[in-house]
């Protein structure tokens, strides 16, 4: 279980993170959304140690140091491989470091995207860098798989494709935490949605409750963040002066 | 160790490929400002000394840049800062990272090093061969007594100028690898600026005057103190 309790960040007076609570056991699919400047990054920073934060974070009731550092990995679009190794550079490194990585899952899910192992990373197009770092992520045998925003630049198939494969090899210890603003194209793939606002948690829904009430994952999205339908056409009528369809 | 070694190994696949482009790029370029400019001088001057055609020539200005070259492009493997989150992720300690970049930095200086003198030698032999075959080896390694810069890279008996390039190296190596270490933790990193152009400045400096090796001990004693504070404020924001 990695836990999250209470935990505030702030940026130079400016508050990140306040008081976010949240607990992810293994095996879940977990999509966490929020708006630009939300805190689903800072987020995923504490939970890996890579920001300074109040509170703790801890996975199996451990805090999370040098020894158990390696049950988490990060993907994200910021791109945290090595620009001038190659994907088979990395994988011998990853080889070295992470003793459960998973050659098998690597070997297949570059071969699946056609990925070239022997090419710096560096003169890859920004879908096939995307898709290296997914499948770092996946393959270094982490029990939590943290993804930020890891498809920007990949095409709707592509990105389609790899939802497809996530379920198909996912390990039931596994669990996947995705950021990401792509709220339809995930919804049918997570089984839990985290929403957080202005740094905090503000939606906390298993996607099988909204089944049961009949609700769609976006319009408990916009119900939680109180989205006004009518604020276009509003703006628009303040905009042109005329009345707005 | 073996994790240690990977870390090693891990910069050295990202590093390899710039320095051997810097040592042809090093060798060509002595060999075509040779080629261009030594018939010139030569008939304009037939009996001046060796290595004074190498000053002319403008080889110890190359290998002045081959230098500065290496020293950039070393302070690029794991600079970006994204690399920090894998390397976080990893067992082996953020200091143990540093050394083992830095310590990859000093094997890099000395094979440049190592490079600038065989191609100091190898030119030389050849200029003597083509110019006054009788002077032999003689004339290059009085070459490397008389001109500053050549007697700075190979110090023959100066055991005291040895010490000093020692100093340089290894202030170097771990200049350069501080720079990626800040990097990556989104600091301002500029230490390796002023000691990159001290070195430069003062390794032709002769002993006789021995400011450079005050300075050269000075720079190492100021980069371990460095690297302490960085480490310390570092520790400071983990968690």
């Amino acid at each position: 279980m990695l836990e999250i309790n209470i935990v505030k960040k702030s940026y130079i007076n400016k508050p990140a993170l306040s008081d976010v609570k949240l607990s992810f056991p293994r095996g879940e699919i977990v999509g966490l959304f929020g708006e630009n400047g939300a805190g689903k990054t800072t987020l995923m920073k504490c939970a890996l140690g890579l920001l300074t934060y109040k509170g703790n974070v801890t996975l199996d009731g451990a805090p999370i140091t040098k020894k158990n550092i390696e049950k988490l990995s990060f993907a994200t679009g910021e791109h945290s491989f090595f620009p001038e190794l190659t994907g088979a550079g990395h994988r011998d490194f990853y080889k070295e470091h992470f003793p459960a990585f998973s050659d098998k899952r690597f070997q297949g899910l570059t071969e699946f995207f056609g990925l070239p192992l022997h090419r710096s990373l560096r003169a890859l197009s920004t879908g096939q860098k995307n898709q290296f770092e997914v499948i770092f992520a996946l393959s270094q045998g982490a029990d939590y798989i943290l993804m930020d925003e890891p498809f920007t630049g990949n095409d709707v198939f592509n990105r389609e494709d790899f939802y497809k494969v996530l379920l198909g090899i996912l390990e039931p210890h596994e669990t996947v935490i995705l950021s990401t603003h792509l709220i339809e194209e995930v919804a049918d793939f997570i089984g839990r949605a985290v929403l957080i606002r202005a740094g905090r948690i503000v939606g906390d829904v298993k996607t099988t409750e909204l089944e049961d009430d009949g609700k769609k994952l976006i319009d408990y999205v916009k119900e939680t963040y109180m989205y006004q339908p009518d604020r276009v056409s509003r703006a628009l009528e303040q905009i042109t002066g005329e009345d707005a369809l | 160790m073996k994790k240690h070694i990977s870390v090693f190994g891990l910069f050295a696949r990202c590093s390899l490929h710039r320095v051997a482009l810097i040592l042809c790029a090093m060798y060509l370029l002595c060999a075509a400002a040779l080629a261009l400019r030594l018939p010139g001088l030569l008939a304009k001057d037939p009996a001046a000394r060796l290595e004074i055609q190498f000053a002319k020539s403008g080889v110890i200005l190359i290998l002045r840049l081959a230098f500065a070259a290496l020293t950039g492009f070393l302070c690029v493997p794991g600079s970006k800062a994204a690399s920090g989150y894998t390397l976080a992720r990893l067992r082996v300690s953020g200091g143990a990272v540093f050394l083992a970049q830095a310590a990859l930095n000093m094997l890099a200086y000395l094979l440049l090093w190592a490079a600038q003198v065989c191609a100091v030698i190898g030119a030389g032999v050849l200029f003597v061969k083509l110019t006054t075959p009788a002077a032999g080896m003689q004339a290059v390694f009085l070459a490397f007594y008389r001109n500053t810069y050549l007697h700075a890279l190979l110090p023959l008996q100066d055991v005291l100028l040895w010490f000093r390039n020692l100093c340089f190296l290894i202030v170097m190596g771990l200049a350069a690898a501080e720079f990626p270490l800040l990097m990556r933790a989104k600091r301002r990193a500029f230490t390796v600026l002023p000691m990159a152009a001290l070195t430069v400045i003062l390794f032709p400096q002769e002993l006789s005057h021995p400011i450079s090796l005050f300075v050269a001990v000075g720079l190492l004693i100021a980069m371990v103190l460095k690297l302490a504070y960085d480490f310390g404020t570092m520790e400071a924001h983990t968690v």
